[in-house]
């Protein structure tokens, strides 16, 4: 294949590139001027007007019991409390995000995270530490490239005797006219680490809603 | 320990180096193999194949910076097992979208005629590498060396993922154009 050679002989520059952008990667994270006056604004609404929270909460979370940070651990037990699962259901807790940009090959895909160094290898590592991984994994699951206005809400988890997990998600959609961008969102879902499933190839995504909410 | 200590403990044959280099480097490797692999275990058996080809190359080959040395070890056993694993298939690592996006920058003929000699193409690449700016080849060596995502790659370059997107898009064609009147076929 032709870009297997081209991997192959990018295998092989110099070492003074490698170490050059070693460097940059050992540095600790830079933040863009862009990234830093967005964050100062924000921070401005939280603080001042409490508009964001208020906002974030109605628009991309539609359900009020649904945590908008990660869940920490107790520092001591490391243990998470979950709400009480239905029956057959695992316990979880769903965090709702908007990916960076849209990325074809990862549309409607799922992986169970494990590990702190598997979710740092994804690039999200801010909300999670290695304190949760000790007793919970995460299921991320990257939504289709739809309009920013439809909202996902994870209603259930469940797990078959044979080990099968299935992610049920309601897909909701505005009463009026749909934004014209494409947005992926990522789904986080935390639950306790006996409910990993054994590969990706065991986690099934079931997008069984569509219903329509009220645009605010 | 430093570097130089470590190399030392391989060319006197002490096992004590690979106990060193797991510890200075097992986190490292660890992350450039997942990146490829996408999966804990494969990963973590490539940077223990890393840990014996290191044991078995170092002498006679004296690494002068082990870290890349050993960065290079862990890319190339882990897409080996990669390519011996998905053979035929496509699974979103970084690796796999990385090969999407390279795609166009040299040809894919098969005849014995047209085969890359590979190492004449590292030479070209290491020289186009150097025609670059300092953002630019970060960029580049980060998203397709260490296969990082676009987004993290960004952000160590302290510029927006669209920015990096953009000028990732133009060094490939660069590249591409570089590659051609080099002589290779595109």
């Amino acid at each position: 294949m032709k870009h297997d050679k081209l991997h192959d002989a990018i295998g092989m520059i110099d070492d003074e590139f490698i170490l050059q952008t070693q460097k940059l990667r050992d540095e600790p994270k830079k933040m863009s001027a862009f990234i830093g006056i967005a964050a100062a604004v924000i921070l401005v609404c939280v603080i001042f007007l409490g508009v964001f929270p208020a906002f974030y909460n109605s628009y991309f979370v539609p359900d009020e019991d649904v945590a908008d940070g990660a869940t920490m651990p107790d520092a001591t037990t490391g243990d998470i409390k979950f709400p009480t699962p239905a029956k057959n259901d695992i316990s979880f807790k769903a965090r709702y995000a908007e990916a960076g940009c849209y990325e074809e090959a990862k549309a409607k895909t799922v992986c169970v995270i494990r590990t702190f160094t598997e979710l740092e290898a994804l690039g999200i590592t801010d909300e999670y530490n290695e304190l949760f991984f000790e007793k919970n994994v995460l299921y991320l699951v990257v939504t289709e490239g739809e309009s920013g206005c439809v909202q996902y809400e994870v209603t259930s988890v469940s797990r078959s005797p044979q080990g099968d997990i299935t992610i049920s998600i309601a897909k909701r959609f505005p009463d009026g006219d749909m934004t014209d961008d494409v947005v992926q969102k990522l789904i986080f879902i935390e639950c306790a680490s006996e409910f990993a499933a054994e590969s990706n190839e065991k986690i099934h995504l079931d997008f069984h809603k569509e219903v329509i909410y009220e645009k605010k | 320990m430093q570097d130089e200590k470590i190399v030392e403990l391989y060319i006197a044959r002490d096992q004590q180096a690979i106990k060193e280099t797991q510890e200075k480097y097992h986190r490292f490797l660890l992350k450039l193999s997942y990146n490829i692999l996408s999966d804990v275990e494969d990963s973590e058996e490539s940077v223990n194949d890393t840990y014996l080809a290191a044991w078995n190359s170092i002498p006679p080959h004296i690494p002068s910076v082990l870290s890349s040395y050993l960065a290079k070890l862990t890319r190339r056993i882990a897409i080996d097992i990669f390519r011996k694993r998905n053979r035929g298939k496509r699974f979103a690592t970084q690796y796999a979208l990385s090969l999407t996006e390279l795609d166009d920058c040299i040809a894919d003929t098969n005849t014995p005629e047209s085969q890359v000699d590979v190492k004449l193409l590292a030479r070209a690449i290491n020289a186009f590498l150097r025609t670059l700016d300092d953002d630019a080849r970060n960029l580049f060596v980060g998203r397709y060396f260490f296969l990082d995502s676009l987004k993290k790659t960004a952000e160590y370059c302290g510029m927006t993922e669209s920015r990096a997107k953009t000028l990732l898009f133009r060094t490939r064609h660069s590249l591409k154009s570089y590659l051609e009147k080099e002589g290779f076929d595109i």
